[in-house]
């Protein structure tokens, strides 16, 4: 960034994915890891990328805050597996 | 303080085997008091009640005590070839706050290890022994699930109708059809439908990061008011120092730090340690003295030795159409008991269940497999509602060496020395292990998943810590009896995951209340000669 003269927001995406690999390749206190945790702790906790996300993928964020309702179990499906032989040790 | 004012049963410590024995001697007359060193959980707190629920849950709500940093926690540290990354609460509840409510009774042999194949040592009591116990234990929760399953023996049914599969589950099912294994809906501490003055579950996963919905069975929930509403007192924030002896080598209560952290004194007629595979045997090392100088109730030397942890892994199949693994109960899907008993022609003893979750969520699946940069995206967006997470979980044996030990290089606020585990997988659980991993990959091809990925067996994860104070006949080879009466002190009871001679391969949480009911009634049947 001082090399660049510019604060790291002002660089191209190309020039801060360079610094923070450079940063990433000479770290030896662990503090780019924390960095990299604490920003992805933030974006995936914004509600815009999570909208985003559940428009891209189906994946709904906001399910584990709102919940729906819950369908009976299906007891049908057990019928091959009712039928079989016991499977576990007298002891 | 007068006689008419001493507890007839003290209880250290909330958690599971706390609030049951509380309870069930309560509810037969006894008095009881119960301290607990944490506090109770501030619901509006619970991650889950937030959009920012990932977040939280690594952080405030992380399972690692090291992490979190509560003011009841203590420092945890971990040491040996495969260290174990320490889960715990401290709090009313204990760890079943963070638990997901995956709900297991034991299977008969499981009590009968050293008998039918030569390795660790049997129980002091059967599975029919057991199996009331269970069964109270189930109605108490709120447990969901379904009687029947070929892989147990016959059983009382179960209170509450199993969750749904989900689209995750029927995956699985499909696999298992295509297999010809058995598999059974699996049986969880979530109430399905209103049951007891709760609410049913709406579905909203993710469960071992709260249930602000009330739905999951944490025994502050479950348990609890009902204890309460018996006549428990229970007392938060009272951190136990030391367990107490009279004159005649019998325990006469404990020492605790209070909020304020000054030292307060509580007697009683019988002490109940239940503070967890780490904290009880903690507190009996704290308690040592001239008499008792390897610790209290250790004179085989067994307290803190044969810590068991489970065999546990995840496997991950990646399916080509979306699998809807954002909703449903966590744990709430399939499991498969095909691989649990002994079978002669693998090379191990001893087996394991494999049970299906749903997907993994945003933040979680990013810092697994989303590299930061350019990609990142991409390679999220493949895999995101794409994938089946299966939980494995085998028979980890007793080993001596497997320990805990106290830690005085960190300590507590109070001063009081944190605990040191020392871990390695023995070749047995390594085989069991690799064998566990290799059958959830051959599940999930059925299934129909494209590419299957796993996270091996390391590190340990520490969420069922047992063992470490354990039961038994001989004096020799066991801290307590087997009605969990430590065989040094008379009136001195142990209970929790800390007195399980084996594992099994199984969540343990239904297994140490049951434990824990039948200790009640034990301690009420021998209350005459304490």
């Amino acid at each position: 960034v001082t090399r660049a003269q510019r604060t790291f927001i002002q660089c191209s995406a190309d020039e801060r994915e360079r610094l923070l690999r450079e940063f990433e390749a000479n770290d030896a206190t662990d503090a780019f890891n924390m960095v990299r945790d604490f920003t992805y702790e933030a974006y995936y906790s914004h509600p815009r990328v999570l909208a985003a996300l559940e428009k891209d993928t189906g994946w709904s964020s906001s399910s584990p805050t709102r919940g729906s309702a819950m369908r009976p179990f299906d007891s049908s499906s057990l019928e091959r597996v009712r039928s079989l032989p016991p499977r576990w040790r007298r002891a | 303080m007068s006689a008419a004012d001493l507890p007839e049963v003290l209880v250290v410590g909330s958690g599971a085997a706390g609030a049951a024995v509380s309870l069930r001697l309560a509810e037969l007359g006894a008095k009881v008091v119960c301290l607990e060193q944490g506090d109770w959980i501030d619901r509006t707190k619970l991650p889950k009640a937030h959009l920012d629920w990932e977040v939280r849950g690594r952080r405030h709500w992380a399972a690692n005590p090291n992490v979190r940093r509560w003011p009841a926690d203590y420092p945890v540290a971990s040491g040996g070839e495969n260290p174990v990354d320490i889960y715990m609460y401290n709090a009313v509840g204990g760890s079943t706050i963070g638990f997901a409510g995956n709900y297991w009774r034991l299977a008969p042999s499981d009590f009968r290890v050293q008998s039918l194949d030569g390795a660790g040592v049997d129980w002091p009591l059967t599975y029919e022994n057991l199996a009331p116990y269970y069964t109270m234990n189930e109605a108490i929760t709120g447990v969901a699930g379904l009687a029947g399953d070929p892989c147990g023996p016959p059983r009382d049914p179960l209170p509450l109708p199993p969750a749904p599969l989900g689209r995750p589950g029927e995956l699985l099912r499909q696999g298992y059809e295509r297999l010809g294994w058995y598999w059974w809906p699996t049986e969880q501490a979530i109430v399905t439908a209103p049951y007891a003055g709760r609410a049913d579950c709406d579905n909203r996963g993710w469960c071992g990061f709260g249930c602000p919905h009330g739905s999951l069975s944490t025994v502050d929930v479950s348990y609890w008011p009902r204890a309460l509403k018996s006549g428990v007192e229970l007392q938060t924030n009272a951190r136990v120092r030391e367990i107490t002896l009279a004159a005649d080598g019998r325990a006469s209560g404990v020492l605790y730090y209070d909020e304020s952290g000054a030292i307060q004194e509580r007697h009683a007629s019988v002490v109940v340690v239940a503070c967890g595979g780490l904290g009880t045997p903690r507190l009996l090392m704290l308690s040592s003295s001239s008499k008792h100088p390897e610790g209290l109730a250790n004179s085989s030397g067994l307290v803190g030795k044969n810590l068991m942890t489970h065999v546990q892994s995840f496997a991950v199949g990646l399916f080509d159409d979306p699998v809807e693994g954002w909703q449903g109960t966590w744990g709430g899907t399939v499991s498969t008991r095909q691989f649990y008993e002994t079978d002669t022609a693998r090379d191990y003893v001893r087996g394991f269940v494999m049970s299906g979750c749903r997907g993994w969520s945003p933040l979680n699946l990013a810092l697994q497999v989303a590299p930061w940069g350019s990609g990142h995206h991409a390679a999220l967006d493949a895999r995101l509602n794409h994938e089946v997470v299966m939980y494995l979980c085998g028979e980890d044996l007793p080993e001596e060496s497997n320990q805990v030990v106290l830690d005085w290089e960190h300590l507590d606020r109070f001063g009081l020395p944190g605990v040191g585990t020392h871990y390695a997988l023995s070749e047995n659980s390594k085989r069991l292990g690799s064998d566990m991993i290799g059958h959830a990959h051959q599940v999930l091809q059925a299934a129909g998943a494209g590419s299957v990925r796993d996270f091996g067996l390391s590190p340990i994860w520490g969420w069922h810590l047992l063992g470490t104070a354990r039961m038994g006949s001989d004096p020799q080879t066991s801290v307590v009896d087997g009605s969990h009466r430590a065989h040094d002190v008379p009136n001195l009871y142990i209970v929790d995951g800390s007195s399980m001679p084996t594992s099994g391969g199984v969540n343990p949480t239904a297994t140490i209340q049951a434990l824990a009911l039948r200790c009640a009634d034990q301690i009420w049947k021998q209350r005459r000669e304490l």
